[in-house]
């Protein structure tokens, strides 16, 4: 009968503790216990418990509640994988964390935590926006400046004096590169998306260079995008093209040469022995008939050749 | 600081951005030579005694506009004829004794009016590109206009060969001589 007792003993204490664990765990708030299960990396659990409470008069002006249903929601965003403008996790995570910041009631350490994991979610929506340009397809770019734009948003709330005009001049340009680069792609050629490529191509890097507006690669590339769709408008012209329409594309291809070579020689003049630009200026003064032009920068190539 | 960050990413996925974009180097100015020299052949009444065979387009001086010419225009019929584009580097190469319905000479100069006293009493449409190409002997000379490749006609050469210039090749014509 002994034997049987240490068993049955042992049995009723954990029950106990069982027990006493629920009532504690019943006495805890539902931010200790949804920090608890954060310890535990329990996101998922710890989202349950606080997400609801939110409306709770007390939870609802509390920053650290904010902040720890923030953080659980950036770690929720970060094992879905979600992605784009419309991913719940990290539009919750951010206004989460936010709000927690704008309650302005944060311990030192806590700002410090919130702002680093908002800075986070910046940066999400950054790396992103990147990600899309490298891989870009038509009609990508309104979804790309939207997270641009949430981006910088989020980065001017952490620090009202953050100048974003670099970055903006940069993330045109690489759109205006990513445009250009489709429209030299065949997949494209004479289809009406062709002109909406043009067009997009060079508005941004007409964008890009009101941010920046001496920037040497984005004048390149303005002009070379500009002198490309000439050639490309003369390269479709063979034997069942009319004189009336070999005018017409002539004329066209002459407008769109004598726009290029405006940025080509402000490129030009910032960097006067560059041999890209060089090489640019005689060419588009070769195809508007203005060889004495050209052949004056055929000359200055020579001569920068020479030097080196 | 961040621009940097912006740039860093870029380079990290592999991208070249940094790159410029590079210009297309076609020929432009030989793209719209190549059109305008097949609406001469092709638009223009020639006499019956040549209205046979291949229709030779011969090109001189000009790499890139033969180039051009054979790859669109080569075998594309004048009217029963078929299109033969031939290529030479300079007037010497060009065999003398062989019939060209239609030249282009790049060369302006002494170059120029040899080759054109050579073709004179033949039905050879001579086509120059010189400042003064007429008058050395050219029927057809392009100039530029308005930063445009245009052309000039000596109409009455023309006649005197036994060619008729056609009506869309007079239209577009800047200047007709007389």
């Amino acid at each position: 009968m002994k034997t049987n007792q240490l068993p049955r003993f042992a049995v009723t204490l954990l029950a106990g503790l069982m027990a006493l664990s629920t009532v504690v765990a019943w006495a805890q708030s539902p931010l200790e216990q949804a920090e608890s299960l954060m310890q535990a990396q329990r996101w998922d659990a710890a989202h349950s418990v606080l997400q609801g409470q939110m409306q709770d008069a007390s939870l609802r002006s509390n920053a650290r509640a904010w902040l720890v249903l923030g953080f659980i929601q950036k770690e929720r965003f970060k094992a879905s994988g979600a992605s784009g403008l419309e991913a719940q996790e990290r539009t919750e995570a951010v206004n989460s964390l936010q709000r927690a910041l704008d309650l302005g009631m944060l311990s030192s350490r806590d700002d410090r935590t919130a702002r680093e994991a908002l800075d986070f979610m910046a940066r999400t929506y950054f790396r992103e926006a990147i990600e899309r340009v490298e891989g870009f397809t038509l009609g990508a770019e309104a979804e790309i400046m939207g997270l641009m734009g949430r981006y910088e948003a989020i980065e001017q709330a952490l620090d009202p004096g953050h100048d974003a005009k670099a970055q903006r001049a940069d993330l045109h340009r690489y759109l205006g590169q990513a445009h250009a680069r489709l429209l030299e792609s065949d997949r494209y050629a004479g289809k009406e998306d062709e002109s909406m490529l043009f067009e997009g191509a060079i508005a941004h890097y007409e964008s890009s260079l009101n941010f920046a507006p001496d920037h040497y690669p984005t004048l390149y590339n303005l002009a070379i995008t500009l002198y490309n769709h000439g050639v490309r408008q003369l390269k479709r012209i063979n034997h069942e093209t009319s004189m009336f329409e070999l005018m017409e594309i002539q004329d066209a291809c002459v407008g769109l040469f004598e726009t290029a070579l405006v940025p080509m020689e402000m490129a030009h003049r910032q960097r006067p022995n560059r041999l890209e630009t060089l090489k640019g200026l005689m060419t588009i003064h070769y195809a508007l008939s203005q060889p004495d032009e050209s052949d004056a920068y055929k000359r200055k190539i020579e001569a920068v050749l020479q030097k080196d | 600081m961040r621009g940097c960050m912006l740039v860093l990413a870029l380079v990290m996925t592999g991208w070249a951005w940094g790159q410029s974009d590079s210009m297309d180097d076609t020929d432009t100015r030989a793209v719209t030579k190549a059109n305008f020299l097949y609406h001469f052949a092709a638009s223009n009444e020639w006499p019956e005694e040549v209205k046979s065979g291949d229709f030779h387009l011969t090109i001189i001086g000009n790499d890139r506009l033969y180039e051009e010419l054979v790859d669109k225009y080569a075998m594309k019929m004048v009217g029963a004829q078929p299109l033969h584009v031939n290529g030479y580097s300079d007037v010497s190469q060009m065999p003398a004794d062989e019939f060209h319905h239609l030249v282009y000479c790049d060369e302006g100069g002494a170059e120029l009016r040899n080759l054109a006293d050579a073709v004179r009493d033949t039905p050879t449409v001579l086509v120059s590109d010189a400042p003064d190409g007429l008058q050395q002997g050219a029927v057809i000379n392009f100039v530029a206009l308005n930063n445009r490749i245009r052309y000039e006609i000596n109409t009455d050469d023309a006649a005197k060969k036994g060619v008729l210039i056609g009506i869309k090749t007079m239209r577009w014509a800047i200047k007709q001589t007389p």
